[in-house]
């Protein structure tokens, strides 16, 4: 087995040295007549998985244990036969069983307690260890990955369970990563010896060296921390790169000066790179010196490619920064044109503002012009309605001057109409004493018309006394006729009396 | 030159996808105080991705409305490069387009270019509305791509507006999503979730974890209630108009 030869380096993470993490992963290499063997074994991060060092130890451990067991007892002949992926499943649960048998005596000798990182987690997770029937999380507080290659003379294989990658050279010059990969392992997401499906997690590859067109010259196991020094974008191509320099190494500066340098190496990766602990362990062959040449053209063109990527990345920088100030600097001129329109604006609304306002001045003088007549109108209003009043006064005293006079006439011809009725009454009292002297009249009247008969019956006897009975007849008539002519001067007296006459 | 010189090695990145609603209802203070709490907070970002060592911070924008755009339609931009423009608010809510848009650039060929493995994305939705589309055809598609499932992610719902259930639908968990009801809480809570979502998602500290992804996504809840007790207490002092 002179062609090839095994290496293997691995280093605590950067971020594990900070936060005082033991070293997770581990490694093996492992090179006899037979074959040339290479494993990495990275034991989980998170707090449930706090005895992973030693998992990923045991893994690595079991892993050449079974791979030395499986070239040992495997006909060449058997493995061609049989295509090797049936044999290779065989070998990966021989690893399994052989991996939970060794978790299982650790831990009959170093039964868990509180000392451990079990005190980091909370106590219904911390019982789920401590009373565990049938043993599902100690397994799982071991948990870690793996990922093997060997090579033979007639045959080589890798198998492989989570995360990290095998990246493969090739005899033309070709680079592969053969091993499929699987889905559920993403970020930081992996898949897990611990797993209960462990044995159908497992993937793996292999070639024949009569069949195969190409062979690995190369082979290179990594844990995850190499491949997350790396965009995931394109990561194969990104640890191409890393391994073709370490190939290069190998074929320019030797077998244990490669080893040293990539000592240094891997602590630049943690440092700079993913902070996780790094491992590669990797097979490297006997590289034709045509090999050599075109890998070092490859490399001298990406680091061209990568420095005019790196230039370009800077250029794009300093476009973007450029394009922002010019982006700043149109916008602090739409904003200094906004302003000026801005101010313009305000200008013709001031302007504008100012004519209504003139116009409204012009409409406030008329209309004081048009109060002031108004105002004027109704003070001579005011004055002819006073003068009016004034007037209507002077009528009302002459009025009242009337209204007196008529008083004293009405009171005068009051004081006329009672003497009148007194007069009245007076007259009426005459009139009742002339009827009194009438009636007296006519009694004497008959006191005459008596004589008279007894004149008559004596008249004879009295012929001497006729005489001078007609005097007396005579005399009487006289004063008849002066009493009735004094009765009708009496009635002309009392002819009606005129009111305001 | 030695072996150790002759490998370069390339910075990390971790890119801080903004997923942002600029739908009609966030017109006005909404948009106002997305708008000026990024801007503010680029700066932030540029000074954890210098002070960094593990991964350097480029952001990616998303917006939705009545359809989904990216305003970083080249990739995402190194924090120190990139200038926000303040962006406008109409439209409905596409959340669905704004999930498949996403979906299309979470890829190895898309944006997750120089994505390593120990850099999950983290993405930042920010809501105040319902999805007025099929979301839920976009959505389950989103979660079944890979960097999706282990990015941490976030929200916040901007209002009681928005649907709570749908973000919580996003992020995978009621406990990632932040109500707030202020510009001044809305604007601390951007600032928050930017720096500390990037931080943590760019630290590598669980290396060699089966399951990375997740503990992240739980290291960044722990500290989201942790800032949700203590933004509690001042956030709805001096904190503004309410939003309904």
């Amino acid at each position: 087995m002179k062609p090839y030869r095994s290496f293997s380096c691995g280093t605590q993470g950067a971020k594990h040295i900070k936060e005082n993490l033991v070293c997770q992963d581990a490694v093996l290499h492992f090179d006899d007549e037979r074959m040339s063997v290479a494993i990495v074994a990275d034991g989980h991060g998170s707090p449930q998985y706090f005895r992973s060092d030693k998992g990923s130890r045991f893994a690595t451990e079991v892993a050449l244990e079974g791979i030395k067991g499986f070239i040992a007892q495997t006909n060449p002949e058997k493995f061609i036969n049989d295509g090797g992926e049936k044999l290779l499943g065989w070998l990966a649960k021989n690893i399994i069983a052989a991996w939970y048998a060794k978790v299982d005596d650790d831990e009959k000798v170093n039964p868990f307690t509180d000392d451990e990182k079990l005190n980091s987690l909370e106590d219904k997770e911390k019982s789920k260890y401590l009373n565990d029937p049938d043993r599902q999380h100690l397994y799982r507080a071991y948990g870690t990955t793996l990922i093997a290659v060997a090579i033979t003379d007639d045959y080589w294989f890798g198998l492989h369970i989570g995360d990290g990658k095998c990246i493969v050279l090739f005899d033309d010059g070709s680079w592969g990563l053969p091993i499929p990969w699987d889905d559920k392992c993403f970020l930081n997401s992996t898949t897990s010896l611990c797993d209960d499906d462990a044995i159908a997690r497992f993937r793996s590859w292999c070639g024949i060296a009569s069949k195969d067109k190409r062979k690995p010259i190369a082979m290179f196991v990594g844990s995850d921390g190499v491949d997350d020094t790396y965009p995931v974008h394109e990561n194969e191509k990104h640890l191409e790169r890393l391994y073709r320099s370490i190939v290069l190494s190998f074929a320019k500066e030797g077998y244990e000066s490669t080893l040293t340098a990539m000592d240094t190496l891997i602590q630049k990766l943690t440092a700079q790179g993913s902070g996780d602990d790094v491992s590669i362990a990797g097979i490297i062959g006997d590289i034709a010196p045509s090999l050599v040449a075109e890998l070092s053209v490859r490399d001298e063109a990406d680091k061209v490619v990568i420095k005019a990527m790196e230039e370009q990345k800077k250029a794009v920088a300093k476009l973007q920064e450029a394009n922002n100030a010019v982006t700043k600097a149109v916008e602090k001129q739409q904003k200094a044109m906004t302003t000026i329109q801005e101010a313009r604006m305000d200008i013709e609304r001031y302007k504008n503002d100012q004519k209504q306002a003139g116009d409204v001045l012009r409409d406030l003088n008329r209309s004081i012009e048009k109060t002031k007549k108004e105002q004027k109108r109704a003070h001579d209003r005011l004055q002819d309605a006073e003068r009016g009043v004034s007037k209507a006064m002077n009528e009302r005293q002459k009025a009242l001057g009337l209204f007196q006079d008529a008083n004293n006439i009405a009171q005068q011809a009051e004081e006329r109409q009672k003497a009148t009725a007194a007069k009245l009454e007076d007259v009426k009292k005459g009139i009742d004493k002339a009827t009194e002297e009438q009636r007296a009249a006519f009694d004497s009247l008959q006191d005459v018309d008596m004589a008279v008969a007894q004149t008559k019956a004596g008249q004879k006897e009295a012929s001497a006394r006729l005489q001078e009975a007609d005097r007396a007849v005579t005399k009487a008539i006289e004063e008849q006729q002066k009493v009735l002519a004094k009765r009708y001067d009496g009635a002309d007296s009392c002819a009606p009396w005129k009111v305001g006459g | 030159m030695s072996l150790t010189d002759n490998v370069a090695i390339p910075r990390k990145t971790m890119v801080l996808f903004f997923v942002v609603d600029t739908s009609g209802s966030m017109e006005g203070s909404k948009i106002g105080a997305v708008n000026s709490a990024i801007e503010e907070v680029i700066p932030e970002l540029k000074n954890l991705s210098d002070a960094n060592a593990d991964a350097q911070i480029k952001i990616a924008v998303l917006e939705f409305s009545s359809g989904a755009r990216w305003l970083t339609p080249n990739g995402p931009v190194e924090a120190e490069n990139y200038v926000w423009r303040d962006i406008d608010a109409s439209g409905v809510t596409d959340l669905g387009d704004a999930c498949l848009k996403l979906n299309e650039k979470l890829s190895t060929k898309g944006f997750m270019q120089e994505a390593t493995g120990s850099f999950a994305p983290a993405i930042f939705l920010m809501s105040d509305g319902a999805p007025t589309d099929d979301y839920k055809t976009g959505l389950d598609k989103l979660k079944q791509n890979a960097w999706f499932k282990k990015a941490i992610k976030v929200s916040v719902a901007i209002g009681d507006d928005a649907d709570s259930g749908v973000l919580s639908e996003f992020t995978g968990s009621s406990e990632s999503v932040v109500t707030v009801h202020n510009v001044a809480t809305l604007k601390k809570m951007i600032k928050f979730v930017s720096v500390r979502a990037s931080e943590v998602s760019s630290k590598n500290a669980n290396v060699g974890s089966t399951e990375g992804g997740d503990s992240k996504q739980s290291a960044f809840i722990d500290e989201l209630n942790n800032f949700k007790v203590e933004t509690a207490a001042s956030a709805d002092a001096g904190g503004g108009d309410e939003w309904a």
